[in-house]
């Protein structure tokens, strides 16, 4: 007997395939089940996943009777390997936007800050109240005493956007973020120049040779985490290093259990072995690196054309390299990397030059200190600090080095460190010392956090008056905010006469997220006024004064991209904002009129669409995308395909670095002033500290606190089931992990404090404390508690969290320059020890 | 049951017509041959254990909070937990679960209304308004992939969400496929939903099909063999490693 479905009999088998017949023996039922029938939609509406994942997914929301029903991926990317982009936290998010912590209406603060006693008040009554709070400490104090606070921009140009539009109008601080979420790999700056430098997630498909560090692409990059597969089947060699076994680490061919904090004597061991073993690409370092760029051993500098009076061009002033065909030093142009044809470049051997002045001094090749350092890190001497087979390290070397093109792929659990600089440099090195820069499947990538401006944005976030007037935001580093003016903070960073007496939150869980809670509690303190947007009733929005209630990113038009992948894309509403939340325009149109009616006539009177208008008729890497087309589905940006850092520079020999939107090319240039891959750093502080080259430091931690009182590194790595604090409270996802948080411990560390799987423990040190639950498993490292980050605090049985716990000091390199979150202070949030006990 | 939740009513119209067509062409599916035994290969070494493939089966189904017709289980120890082997070596890795659509179905067999059924393309269905709540089938599924509807369901939105309409309490309910996706021609939203792109879904009657040719090159294998109930889910076994 055949058996076909109602809808085949309904609709005569209008589909195709639903009239074909299946033969069973079994009797048909009586009526088919209620699950045969699709409920059906009034739209569909294309938009993106927004929550600072770096995932930039697109999504279809299914509307019915104007509620969203169901979040999918979109799957339309045109280039078929993006797609579906989109995991299970994307997925649920509409159990965020009907949740239970929604928030519908502005609050007002009656009980004591952070009692969460607040009453409901109109918008009127509320944005009233932010006007004149605002103004009472910008006519007392100034209006740059106070911080606004956004998140990366991204993942929202427009919304986020406004508000450094507003900041700029109304000369407030505008806080940053790349940085203080500790993603600004500082080595990048440091070495090339740039903000940061990633290859597109497909183009890890390309690569024969993947060395995951501190990474785990599996559980943070879920959308790209099958471009490692890709890789994998096609013959690539997949190596994780982590101190725990992390999902990423079960797909490896090796894992190697680094002990935390030490991966720059990893990588320095590894460049060690590739140099002793002459598997360097010295070609690639003479022409695109500093190596062979002559430095005075007498004071640590570069040997200049000015130091030998004989500058061709006063304003060019050349760096020289010694030519061992011509016995002299030579001059490089500054224009062109490379070293002029004929000239045989030495990178090693000290030779004497004489000064302008007649004295003669000793210079060597800048790759002689580098060499000299990586002697004291091979891979026999670094396993006392890391704690790896040099046998096995030196496989890897060899594997690396041999294996075209390899791609070092380094996540937060690498830069998170106060010393991350270093380790960002030290697999700089090992990339370049391969020759794996500028080519598809191999670079060195630091996966950290959507921060990328991949448009240009200012006519959108620094406006112009008729006159020519251009308004732009000051912005000072969110650290300084946090714990004040460090005493070597730039001279360039506006910090506030006043200091701080007012706080404008968006965007930001910031009273969970930040590092250092319990000193920026006291910081939140001695505020005047805390106004907080957001959908959620998180533990930020309950410190504020005034709560305003934002419309979620299904209720609002947005521009978004992310570095993982170079699609522009929008959000598009598709609903109304639940209850009478509003967008993050529509909030400072209405704090501007109220607070300068005539810049907010001349400069707010605009919708989202003419945002997006401004910022794709800037042009660049817009070049030609409409607003239509983008209406339509992604649309990649005018880069290359794959999009691969530092084409230009190796392939036409271009200095570096490339530009960094949204800084002036001048700005980063300073960064590395030879226009080369910079392995030696000549300014005083990096002489001063001994870091001219990539090094091992131990973790900072160690300094600030005792190590013998508390002996475990704490790790907060980002977890798979929340984007930071997100997700936090999503009751799908609750029920899979089981809503407790759990710290992971090693068995042996667990039988020494007498802590069973499951106990409730505490983890304390100098900064703060938190009691929660044990989990004892192999996976975790000797010496290591891990927990990871966004947890929000009522699910502790105490505390406000492991930030309670993580440090907000300052490494003084991250002050020697000052672009805001380009050279600027990133976080060290795993740099931190802890102890645990049961209670 | 309680009255429908308004976001229970019949939209105005289809998934299929009101997809974008860019995202149309990546779901659509069509049978290879004109008797189609709809199954699925599973990827083992591609599964990233992050359950967008359950949560997405929560959402498309409307399946109430604490019910899963489809979950991801960790081969190791408990929820994303290596095992230690015998040499200290550390493994892991996940196992999604849900229905398996035998060719020859316990459940079908044992149960008394004939609620559970064999829908077209060979995959098992429950009628639930004929379900009597015996849950016969649940004790003769060997897989564990069916859940009973004890009391009024609670859902996350509470209106509910998703494609198909609440299903009456004292009912037993589990994956179908999707079938009224299917029978827009979409593939079933697991499929679709997988980040990791470890799920291939097709016709196990066409050998030129995707899914009959990954099973066929990976070897391809099913859970609980010995019991002969032909499931029609495949699973690839993660990869062999090779260590440098």
């Amino acid at each position: 007997m055949a058996t076909v479905t109602r809808r085949a009999l309904l609709s005569g088998g209008a589909a195709g395939l639903a009239a074909t017949a299946a033969t069973t023996v079994l009797p048909e039922p009586a009526a088919a089940g209620p699950t045969d029938d699709s409920l059906g939609v009034d739209r569909i509406v294309r938009t993106t996943c927004s929550p600072n994942c770096t995932g930039s997914c697109g999504q279809l929301a299914f509307v019915r009777n104007e509620r969203i029903v169901k979040i999918q991926q979109a799957a339309d990317y045109p280039d078929p390997s993006y797609s579906p982009r989109g995991c299970m936290k994307g997925l649920s998010y509409f159990q965020l936007i009907y949740g239970e912590d929604r928030i519908a209406t502005p609050l007002i603060r009656t009980g004591g800050r952070g009692s969460g006693e607040f009453r409901q008040a109109s918008w009127e009554e509320a944005l009233d109240r932010v006007a004149e709070g605002l103004r009472a400490i910008g006519e007392q104090w100034g209006w740059d005493a106070i911080h606004v606070m956004g998140q990366v921009p991204g993942s929202g140009y427009i919304q986020k956007g406004a508000n450094y539009r507003a900041a700029a109008l109304l000369g407030l601080t505008h806080g940053t973020s790349f940085d203080f979420n500790g993603d600004l790999p500082m080595g990048m700056p440091i070495t090339f120049g740039v903000q940061n430098a990633e290859h597109e997630s497909k183009d890890w498909a390309n690569s024969r040779f993947l060395l995951v560090v501190g990474a785990n692409l599996l559980e943070t990059r879920i959308p790209d985490a099958h471009f490692v597969f890709d890789a994998v089947d096609a013959g690539a060699r997949l190596v994780v290093v982590d101190p725990v076994f992390s999902a990423t680490a079960t797909k490896a061919d090796n894992w190697l259990q680094i002990r935390a904090g030490t991966d720059a004597a990893f990588a320095l061991s590894l460049a060690s072995t590739i140099v002793e073993e002459d598997l360097a690409d010295l070609g690639f370092m003479r022409a695109y690196s500093d190596a062979p760029l002559l430095v005075r051993t007498d004071n640590g500098k570069r040997l200049r054309e000015a130091d030998l009076g004989v500058p061709s061009d006063p304003a060019a002033n050349r760096y020289l390299v010694w030519d061992l065909a011509a016995g002299t030093a030579v001059p490089v142009p500054l224009d062109r990397l490379g070293v002029p044809d004929g000239v045989d470049a030495a990178l090693d051997g000290t030779y004497a030059v004489t000064l302008a002045d007649g004295t003669t001094v000793e210079v060597e090749p800048g790759f002689a200190p580098v060499r000299r350092e990586l002697e004291r890190y091979t891979p026999e001497l670094a396993a006392e600090i890391t704690g790896l087979d040099p046998d096995l390290v030196r496989r890897v070397a060899r594997g690396y080095a041999t294996t075209k093109p390899a791609a070092i792929l380094m996540g937060g659990g690498t830069n998170h460190w106060y010393h991350g600089d270093l380790n960002g440099r030290a697999f700089a090195l090992c990339a370049a010392l391969t020759g794996n820069i500028g080519n598809s499947g191999g670079g060195f990538s630091v996966y950290v956090g959507q921060y990328k401006v991949r448009v240009r944005w200012a006519p959108w976030t620094s406006p112009v008056d008729a006159d020519g007037t251009e308004h732009k935001a000051k912005i000072v580093p969110s650290i300084y905010f946090l714990r004040g003016p460090t005493e070597t903070m730039h001279p360039d960073i506006p910090y506030p006469a006043s200091g701080y007496k007012g706080l404008f939150c968006t965007f930001s869980n910031m009273m969970v997220q930040s590092p250092d809670l319990n000193r920026l509690y006291e910081t939140l303190d001695a505020l005047e006024l805390i106004v907080v947007v957001d959908h959620q009733m998180t533990d930020t929005v309950r410190y504020a004064d005034v709560v305003l209630p934002a419309a979620s990113w299904y209720e609002k038009t947005d521009l978004t991209a992310t570095p993982l992948h170079p699609y522009l894309q929008l959000q598009q509403a598709a609903i109304e904002p639940v209850g009478e939340s509003r967008t993050e325009l529509w909030i400072w149109q209405e704090l501007m009129r109220r607070l300068a009616p005539e810049l907010a006539q001349e400069h707010f009177a605009l919708t989202e669409d003419d945002a997006i208008e401004m910022i794709l008729a800037a042009g660049g890497p817009t070049e030609g995308i409409t607003l239509d087309q983008l209406r339509a589905g992604p649309v990649r940006l005018r880069v290359p395909d794959p999009d691969v850092a530092f084409v230009e520079q190796i392939r036409d020999l271009k200095p570096f670095p490339p530009v960094s939107l949204p800084a002036p090319i001048e700005k980063t240039r300073a960064f590395v002033p030879t226009g080369r891959i910079e392995f030696y750093k000549d300014e005083d502080r990096f002489l001063e500290l001994g870091e001219q080259v990539p090094t091992y430091r131990a973790p900072f931690d160690d300094t600030e606190q005792s190590p013998e009182q508390f002996p475990l590194r704490l790790l907060s790595p980002h977890s798979k089931w929340r984007i930071h604090s997100t997700y936090s409270n999503s009751p799908w996802l609750a029920e899979i992990h089981g809503d407790q948080p759990h710290v992971l411990l090693n068995p042996h560390d667990a039988a020494e404090r007498g802590i069973a799987d499951g106990d409730q423990i505490e983890v304390r040190n100098d900064r703060g404390r938190l009691v929660a639950w044990a989990t004892v498993s192999d996976a975790a490292g000797r010496g290591t508690a891990t927990l990871p980050e966004g947890w929000w605090p009522r699910y502790f049985v105490e505390g406000k969290g492991v930030n309670e716990l993580t440090s907000s000091a300052v490494n003084p390199i991250h002050e020697i320059h000052f672009v805001a979150n380009m050279w600027s202070p990133s976080t060290g949030w795993k740099d931190c020890l802890c102890e645990v006990r049961r209670v | 049951m309680s009255e429908p939740s308004p976001i229970q009513q019949q939209g105005s119209t289809s998934v299929r017509e009101a997809l974008p067509p860019a995202s149309l062409a990546y779901g659509e599916m069509e049978p290879g041959t004109d008797e189609p035994r709809w199954g699925m290969a599973v990827d083992l070494e591609r599964c990233i254990g992050c359950w967008s493939c359950a949560v997405i089966c929560k959402s498309e189904n409307d399946v109430p909070l604490g019910m899963w017709w489809n979950r991801i289980l960790t081969a190791g120890d408990a929820l994303d937990t290596p095992e230690i082997g015998e040499f200290g070596e550390l493994s892991m890795h996940w196992v999604p679960l849900a229905c398996q659509h035998c060719d020859d179905a316990p459940c079908v067999k044992v149960c008394p209304t004939s609620a559970t059924y064999v829908g077209e393309g060979g995959t098992v269905l429950v009628n639930q308004d004929d379900c009597i709540g015996c849950r016969y089938c649940m004790a003769s599924c060997p897989y564990g992939v069916r859940v009973f509807n004890w009391g009024e369901p609670e859902y996350a939105p509470p209106d509910g969400t998703g494609m198909v309409e609440a299903r009456p309490v004292g009912s037993v309910e589990k994956c179908s496929l999707c079938v009224h996706r299917r029978d827009e021609g979409l593939v079933p939203s697991c499929v679709w939903s997988c980040p990791a792109q470890a799920r291939i879904f097709g016709d196990l009657n066409d050998p030129d099909s995707e899914v009959v040719q990954a099973i066929r090159s990976r070897n391809g294998s099913r859970l609980l063999e010995d019991k002969g109930t032909e499931p029609k889910v495949y699973y690839l076994e993660p990869r062999r490693k090779r260590p440098l």
